[in-house]
């Protein structure tokens, strides 16, 4: 997606001024679905998985009369998901991601944006969603549901919501993975700032429990391009490290740990199955989405070629 | 080394300012802004890694940093090293020079002595201070009027050679020159613009520092030369400039000076010859009872007179006359008068004042002043005969000779008749004045020699009479032969050589004779408004002289300046007419538009007539008429000038209203005409821009009284010589002027004294050469030179640059320049001896000091301000010059710090740049 079209959507810094959260996710959300020629529900539709034979207790409405007729053999019609979509999204809420509050978009208020706004969406199309924040520890989770009021829960929830603790990830990672119990689609929306091992840890622990995962990595622009000019104290939001420096001397080799620590992630995502969606706070939240979600549908068509 | 390292304040000062990059270091991280940053790992990451090298990095640009302003500190100070001398522990050495005023107000008399002498006290004194200087000195003692031949050159100062330098003071004495600073300055500004050989020098200037050598008025934005001379000498000697004025000793300025001796006239034997004699007070008080004596060669008893009273500031003249009685040789032994013409003897002429009370009168040496007076027999005048006859008064020149030396008188005149034949071997350089008497052509040769002669200063008058013509004499005396053979060659148009009238040597351009041949009518001169010497005697109304003579013919003529030209603007097709244009009673000629050229556009015609003035009629038509008669008006644009009659004008009026169809204004200030048939003309005057100043260069001394005003005599100014040119010839053939009681001679006599005042009679001031031309054929080549003071000198005359070299008749006996006031006295040996013995003949020649030296007017420091001269001089007084002291002479070496500086800081930016690169 070309940065000319980005025009097209919603610039974050007016999102911000809009403070109703639902608001927020209505306008990014038919922002691009304005944008958008073909429905994104199809993006997660819910797909036929194959036939079984029938055994005792099965339901019979799923008996596929059909192939009955033909081969005199009972088989039950199989899907895979067998009622709506569930997605939990998991948001992270360590101070981390606090970044950017000076300015007045903060990487929490990004991500809580595209939570609320997939929240949104996946509510539209009749599918479940469920929210967990975690810092430390986890702060909240609320079950997947596709009750209207639900999505209403939520996004109070979301707006509640603000960033203080530390993050001790390593733990809190591994049980999200236990928490979820329900398979389905998982949306982790976080900045990642843990240990590369950790990650990886914890999102084989959703691919072990057949969760679809979906990363959006939330990244502030400072953060990738390290655009500081004059001497700075740099204080560590999560880490109790402070460092005054020249930021020119030091914008090379920064942005070097950055790309090496991006490669890593990606290639972690890509190793376990998983879409990593680098949320960069500077893009508008709409085209972030709607670029993901085109992307998502190319895949799907090639796979089904195949 | 540099001082500010041993001055304990300015040492942690210096320090403080070289710290200054860490303090701002210091101070700007207290400047810095937080953060609260989230990506904290990588940061420290990229910190652990980078560490060490932005430190060393930022410590090398920290020491650069700190180097510089280490640096601009040096700069400051102005660092430098001892001389090479000092370093390697070895005395100190200068080179002290002092310059001596050694101009005559310097002869002032302060008490018993002359304030020289106090001067050469001064520098005695401070010879025996240097003496006694630990350092080592060197003295040089120049006079500011000979700075080539220093007093002193360099000479140690110490206590052995001290006598010797004193004798060498006691021996410089005052000179007869004026202050001369200017050429001195110079001199001392090309001795100290070495940069090396200068480094030591310490320059002085010993002056009585007078308002006229140093001041100058404040139009003059350039200042005065010795003003910016001596702020040069400065520059070039930093150790120190000193002005020492000296003139405060003596009392302020009352002196009295005879400031010029001059007679009236170029002296001549056998006459009254009048001497004014001017003596000017320049002090602020009167003077009474000056006695003034006057003293003559020949008559050594002193003439007195008084002068009773003198002003401040004012000059009072008093006039002797005398006659002077030629006591040559015989005449006869010469073999013709311009020999004895040019026969001088020489006169010591000079007077002296005095005045009871010393005090007014403190400068003796302008108290005095010489005239060499060269008495001639006469001023050679050269008549020369273009109409020669066997029968006397029939000669074109007999009427002029008799009234330029009258049988029975002794005029001062000395007339010499040649024919134009015999013109060319004549020297011209030998006459005063040339008459030519109606002559009608000249070879190119005699015409060249003649412009040259005149354009040197010679006189001529030209005496028109019939034997001229007018062509002839238009093309050698009015137009000016180079301009119009560069006009020809450029346009390719002989004819418009015509158009450069004016140049040549004639103030008039002849256009036709005029007159009655009958001698039945006749006009008479009116001199009118022209107050001139030579027509004097025809001045005052109802003059007799003016009605008893009668011009019976005479040649009209054009005054140099306006000469109408007329010319066709577009080509005439219509070839074979006949047009004339002229004043409309006149019998004007007629011009035929030749086929061959008239296709030309420049193709000019000259109009032929008489000078356009004011009210004159002028006619264009066709022979046939067609054209009728139209008066026309001329108007000027206004950056075209007409001389008319002398009078510049910008406005022509001929007529009253044009009646052409059209006239409008041309370029060049011409004029066209368009007429109802067509064709179209434009009135010319000769080039613009030479008009004016042409108009200027001539004057109308006389006019007739006929109808037009036509000039009679006018004069013109030629290069350095005169021209007068009479319309008129000096025969009795179209006048009676001759036969007219002593009109003639009055007329002629005048002429020629007005025309002999040429002759230079001032006298050379002290500074100035002899240059004096000898006839080797008549004396031997070796003179004697007897100067006022001092020695004879023995001078040999040489041919100088003459083209003859070592074969030229006449060389030049030459002195460079007589260096006192009085009478030299140069003694020239015949070549023939008479009974056996050689005779000698004397030339005197007189040197004055210049008058204005002797205005004693002290320059007012006051008033000019102290910074006159400048930072650097510094000005003291007498007393003060043997106690000044001065710094070890030093070589500045700022300017490599600056370049090192420069570097420094370029370093500095590359290596911010790289380092900043590779982050």
């Amino acid at each position: 997606m070309s940065q000319a079209t980005d025009k097209n959507y919603f610039d974050p810094k007016t999102l911000e001024r809009i403070k109703r959260l639902d608001l927020r996710a209505r306008l990014v959300v038919e922002g691009f679905l304005t944008g958008q020629h073909r429905s994104p529900y199809n993006g997660f539709a819910i797909e036929f998985a194959g036939h079984r034979e029938y055994a005792f207790g099965d339901d019979l409405k799923h008996i596929d009369w059909k192939v009955w007729s033909k081969t005199d053999r009972l088989y039950i019609k199989e899907y895979e998901e067998e009622t709506n979509l569930k997605c939990t999204i998991i948001l992270d809420c360590s101070k981390s991601m606090r970044y950017g509050e000076v300015d007045g978009w903060s990487k929490f208020d990004y991500g809580a944006t595209a939570a609320a706004s997939l929240a949104f969406m996946l509510q539209q199309q009749q599918d479940s969603v469920g929210l967990v924040t975690f810092s430390n520890r986890i702060e909240k989770n609320l079950k997947p549901s596709s009750h209207p009021s639900h999505l209403k829960l939520m996004l109070h929830e979301l707006q509640q919501t603000t960033p203080e603790e530390q993050t001790d990830i390593s733990d809190v990672y591994v049980q999200l993975a236990s928490q979820i119990k329900t398979r389905g689609l998982v949306v982790l929306v976080s900045d990642l700032f843990l240990d590369t091992e950790t990650l990886q840890e914890s999102l084989r622990q959703f691919r072990l429990r057949n969760h679809e995962v979906i990363v959006f990595h939330v990244m502030h622009d400072h953060e990738l391009e390290f655009p500081f000019e004059d001497m700075t104290l740099f204080k560590g939001l999560e880490m109790d490290a402070q460092l005054y420096t020249e930021p020119r001397a030091l914008r090379q080799a920064y942005l070097e740990e950055v790309n090496s620590f991006m490669g890593q992630v990606k290639k972690i995502c890509s190793s376990n199955g998983v879409d990593h969606v680098l949320a960069n706070t500077s893009r508008p939240l709409d085209a972030t989405l709607a670029s993901y979600l085109t992307f998502r549908q190319k895949i799907k068509k090639n796979l089904l070629r195949k | 080394m540099a001082s500010f390292l041993t001055i304990p304040l300015m040492f942690w000062l210096g320090v403080a300012a070289i710290a200054s990059p860490i303090i701002i270091h210091l101070l700007n991280r207290r400047r810095f802004k937080i953060v609260d940053w989230a990506a904290m790992e990588f940061l420290l990451n990229a910190n652990r890694r980078n560490r060490r090298r932005i430190q060393l990095e930022n410590i090398i640009l920290l020491i650069l940093r700190c180097i510089a302003i280490f640096l601009v500190g040096c700069l400051l100070a102005r660092p430098f090293f001892p001389n090479e001398a000092n370093l390697l522990g070895n005395q100190q050495q200068f080179d002290r020079i002092v310059v001596l005023d050694d101009s005559f107000s310097m002869n002032v008399r302060t008490g018993n002595k002359k304030l020289f002498e106090v001067a050469k006290e001064k520098v005695k004194e401070f010879a025996k201070v240097l003496a006694e200087d630990k350092a080592s000195n060197t003295l040089s003692i120049y006079l500011a009027s000979d700075m080539e031949n220093p007093a002193i050159s360099q000479m140690d100062v110490t206590a052995e050679t001290l006598t010797e330098i004193n004798d060498a003071v006691d021996e410089i004495r005052c000179s007869d020159f004026p202050a001369r600073f200017d050429e001195g300055l110079r001199a001392m500004v090309d001795l100290t613009s070495g940069r090396k050989e200068g480094r030591n020098r310490i320059f002085y200037l010993v002056t009585d520092l007078r308002e006229k050598d140093w001041w100058f008025s404040s139009q003059n934005e350039e200042g005065h030369p010795a003003q910016n001379l001596i702020k040069e000498v400065a520059d070039n000697t930093p150790l120190g400039c000193y002005l020492v004025d000296i003139g405060d000793e003596a009392a302020d300025g009352v002196n009295l000076a005879i400031t010029d001796i001059r007679p009236e006239s170029p002296l001549s034997s056998g006459r009254e010859n009048t001497f004014y004699v001017t003596v000017t007070n320049f002090g602020t008080s009167a003077v009474r009872d000056v006695r003034l004596e006057f003293y003559e060669t020949a008559d050594a008893v002193a003439d007195t007179e008084f002068i009773s009273i003198i002003e401040p500031g004012q000059s009072n003249s008093v006039v002797r006359s005398f006659p002077v009685t030629y006591s040559l040789d015989d005449p006869e032994t010469f073999e013709d008068a311009e020999t004895v013409a040019n026969q001088a003897q020489y006169w010591k002429v000079w007077a002296e004042l005095h005045v009871d009370d010393v005090e007014k009168d403190l400068v003796e040496l302008d108290s005095k002043r010489y005239y060499a007076a060269k008495v001639k027999q006469g001023v050679s005048v050269l008549l020369v005969d273009g109409d020669p006859s066997a029968i006397e008064d029939r000669s074109e020149t007999y009427y002029l000779r008799r009234a330029i030396q009258p049988v029975d008188a002794v005029s001062g005149f000395l007339p010499t008749v040649v024919s134009v034949s015999e013109l060319s071997s004549t020297d011209f350089s030998r006459y005063q004045i040339i008459y030519l008497c109606n002559v009608d052509e000249l070879s190119e040769g005699q015409l060249e020699s003649l412009e040259q002669w005149v354009g040197e200063g010679g006189s001529l008058v030209l005496m028109l009479g019939d034997q001229v013509n007018e062509s002839i004499f238009n093309r050698q005396f009015y137009f000016d032969p180079r301009k119009a053979k560069e006009h020809a060659e450029n346009r390719g148009v002989s004819d418009l050589a015509r158009l450069q009238g004016g140049g040549g040597l004639s103030p008039v351009r002849l256009v036709r004779m005029e007159g009655d041949v009958n001698q039945e009518n006749w006009v008479n001169l009116d001199v009118g408004e022209s107050r001139s010497q030579v027509t004097r005697v025809f001045e005052g109304q109802g003059n007799i002289a003016v009605s008893l003579v009668n011009f019976y013919s005479w040649w009209t003529s054009q005054q140099a300046g306006f000469n109408p030209i007329i010319e066709p603007v577009s080509p005439v097709i219509n070839t074979g007419n006949h047009y004339k244009f002229g004043p409309a009673h006149a019998k004007s000629p007629e011009f035929t538009t030749d086929p061959a050229v008239s296709q030309e556009r420049e193709r000019a015609f000259e109009v032929n007539s008489r000078a356009i003035e004011i009210g004159a009629e002028f006619v264009i038509s066709d022979v046939l008429g067609q054209f009728g008669q139209y008066p026309v008006r001329l108007t000027s644009s206004s950056d075209a000038k007409f001389s008319l009659g002398g009078k510049v004008t910008s406005e022509l009026l001929l007529n009253e209203v044009p009646r052409p169809q059209d006239a409008e204004k041309h370029a060049y200030g011409c004029w066209r005409f368009r007429y109802a048939n067509g064709d179209t003309w434009v009135v010319t005057p000769e080039r613009a821009e030479n008009v004016e100043d042409r108009g200027e260069n001539t004057n109308v001394l006389a006019r007739f009284n006929d109808e037009s005003s036509q000039m009679a005599i006018v004069e013109k100014r030629f290069g350095q010589g005169r021209v007068v040119a009479f319309t008129f010839p000096g025969d009795e053939d179209w006048t009676n002027l001759p036969q007219v009681g002593s009109a003639n001679i009055i007329l002629h006599m005048e002429m020629c004294e007005y025309l002999s005042r040429k002759e230079s009679l001032d006298s050379p001031t002290v500074g100035e050469g002899i240059s004096e031309v000898i006839d080797i054929s008549k004396v031997k080549t070796n003179a004697v030179i007897s100067p006022p003071k001092g020695e004879k000198r023995n001078v040999s005359a040489t041919s100088g640059d003459s083209p003859e070299g070592a074969m030229a008749k006449y060389r030049k006996v030459v002195l460079p320049r007589m260096s006192d006031s009085g009478f030299y006295e140069m003694t020239l040996t015949r070549l023939e001896k008479e009974n056996g013995e050689d005779v000698s003949e004397n030339r005197i020649f007189a040197a004055n000091v210049e008058t204005g030296e002797g205005n004693l007017k002290r320059l007012d420091l006051q008033a000019v301000g102290s910074d006159y001269f400048g930072e650097k001089v510094k000005l003291i007084a007498g007393p003060s010059m043997s106690t000044q002291t001065v710094e070890g002479a030093r070589t500045e070496y700022w300017i490599y710090v600056l370049f090192l500086l420069g570097g420094i800081l370029i370093l500095e930016q590359f290596l911010g740049w790289l380092f900043g690169r590779n982050r």
